[in-house]
């Protein structure tokens, strides 16, 4: 056991005195008072300190009264508490809150109105023409090559792959109505003369612009005649809407085989390769 | 320990006396359960059961109020701010825990809030105290038989609680509880919310504080004389 020196003891003392030290520093500081007189008058003085402490800090009786008034202004409280929190629907406060939500409400209806519109036409497609394929039925019932089961291709689809459009002078309703006459009555018997009628569209000059190279893709399924040529068994019909609203171009053309088209397209190399 | 089993028995000698009928039998007072059911049944909205608590600890309570505050009235005031403020947060008590640590913690906050409204014109440091008039008290505090000599003994007295006051608010708090209200060093450490080697630092500088204060008077003391 060490030998604690006065100054240790000092700073250990009033945990001695309180009984707060135990084990070795205990004993340690027990032998020292034992054998220092002035130590253990400073220990004699903390003990009178501490009573004193303790004879001036004794509580007065407060009574039953004072604690019942305490109780009860508690609970009092804490019961005023629960009415003022218990809501109620014809009081202002509500009414104001009701009112609030439905304004909110109604904002964000409108928000989103708007927000649906604008994406329903992007600028790009306000632009471009809008492109309506609508393939005709093949007389002979054989079903066309697009799945039944495919989803539609949205506008935002074809219009990423605008490469160019039909500007075509009006044709005269006379024109379109023969086609579909003969295209009800039978497309294999008369696809040479349709094709007359159409290919110049194709080949005009004037038929420059965006449109969506999808079209040729889109356009109706192959069918076979009863005579044997598939090509002619089916008209498709694109109908092409402008910016105009005004102005929609409605394009009839036969189906054809692979071999002429891939020969057509090796006569315009340009169209080819935009393909 | 002594002065814990007393206030214990005070205790629960207010409680048979207040409500005799309503309270649960003396052994389960003791228990921590005792005050987990009760605990359980306040949350659940059962004023019944929040008056039973206050009922087992309000003595404590307003104890370490008066001590902490030194006068009756402050000492009322924060003992309903205690008991709302443990109401307000009752679903935040983490079931398992020692209740009236708990709720002694509370108090003590509430105690500092109170000191701390009262701010620099409530309780002066040490050093401000009057120590010519504190020791003309001393001199007659173990002696005291006339009127007179009583009323300077309560000044006396009234002026080591006021140089109980000066004291820093945790190591009065410390202080108040180790030493005036009988707790372990543990249990002040809980109530503290510290560590039990901070609660010895805190109450031996308060102890060495005091006995400072009363020097002083005594040396005052004797230079009167």
């Amino acid at each position: 056991m060490r030998t604690l020196t006065c100054k240790r003891t000092a700073r250990m003392i009033s945990l001695y005195v309180a009984g707060d030290l135990v084990g070795a520093p205990e004993r340690e500081v027990a032998t020292h008072l034992a054998a220092c007189e002035d130590c253990r008058r400073f220990g004699e003085e903390f003990s009178e300190s501490s009573s004193l402490l303790s004879q001036a800090c004794t509580p007065p009786e407060f009574g039953a009264e004072f604690y019942s008034g305490i109780r009860q202004a508690v609970l009092g409280e804490i019961t005023r508490d629960r009415m003022r929190s218990k809501p109620s629907l014809f009081r202002p406060r509500w009414l104001y809150a009701t009112a609030f939500a439905a304004i909110v409400i109604t904002l964000g209806v409108l928000l989103q109105h708007f927000v649906s519109t604008r994406r329903a036409t992007p600028p790009e497609l306000a632009r471009a023409p809008q492109v309506i394929d609508q393939p005709t039925r093949p007389s002979s019932g054989v079903p066309s090559p697009r799945k039944k089961h495919e989803p539609p291709r949205t506008l935002g689809e074809q219009s990423n792959k605008v490469v160019f459009a039909l500007v075509t002078p009006r044709r005269s309703p006379g024109q379109f109505e023969a086609m579909r006459k003969s295209d009800a009555s039978d497309a294999a018997q008369a696809p040479r003369d349709e094709r007359a009628q159409i290919e110049p569209v194709m080949q005009s000059p004037t038929s420059v612009g965006p449109v969506a190279p999808g079209s040729a893709s889109l356009s109706g399924g192959s069918a076979s005649s009863s005579s044997g040529r598939a090509s002619a068994s089916e008209v498709s019909r694109i109908e092409i809407q402008t910016a105009d609203p005004n102005i929609r171009i409605i394009w009839l053309s036969p189906r054809e085989s692979r071999e002429p088209e891939t020969n057509r397209n090796q006569d315009h190399p340009e169209t080819s390769n935009r393909k | 320990m002594e002065v814990a089993k007393e206030t214990m028995a005070a205790e629960m000698a207010h409680i048979f006396l207040t409500d005799a009928q309503e309270m649960l039998p003396p052994a389960r007072v003791e228990s921590a359960d005792y005050f987990a059911v009760l605990v359980a049944r306040a949350r659940a909205g059962d004023e019944v059961a929040f008056e039973r608590i206050m009922l087992a600890t309000e003595q404590r309570v307003v104890s370490i109020a008066w001590r902490m505050l030194g006068n009756r009235d402050d000492a009322r005031d924060a003992a309903q701010d205690v008991y709302l403020r443990v109401f307000k947060y009752l679903a935040r008590f983490r079931t398992g825990e020692d209740f009236r640590g708990w709720l002694y913690r509370i108090t003590i906050n509430v105690c500092h809030d109170f000191a701390r409204k009262k701010g620099a014109a409530g309780f002066g440091q040490l050093d401000q105290i009057d120590f010519v008039q504190a020791s003309a008290a001393v001199e007659t505090v173990h002696r005291a038989t006339d009127p007179e000599s009583l009323a300077l003994q309560e000044q006396q007295l009234a002026l080591i609680r006021s140089a109980l006051q000066s004291l820093p608010p945790k190591e009065r708090a410390a202080l108040v509880l180790r030493d005036l209200e009988g707790f372990s060093t543990e249990e002040v450490a809980q109530a503290l919310g510290s560590r039990p080697v901070t609660v010895r630092s805190q109450v031996s500088s308060a102890r060495a504080k005091i006995k400072t204060y009363c020097d002083k008077l005594a040396r005052k003391k004797g230079a009167s004389q």
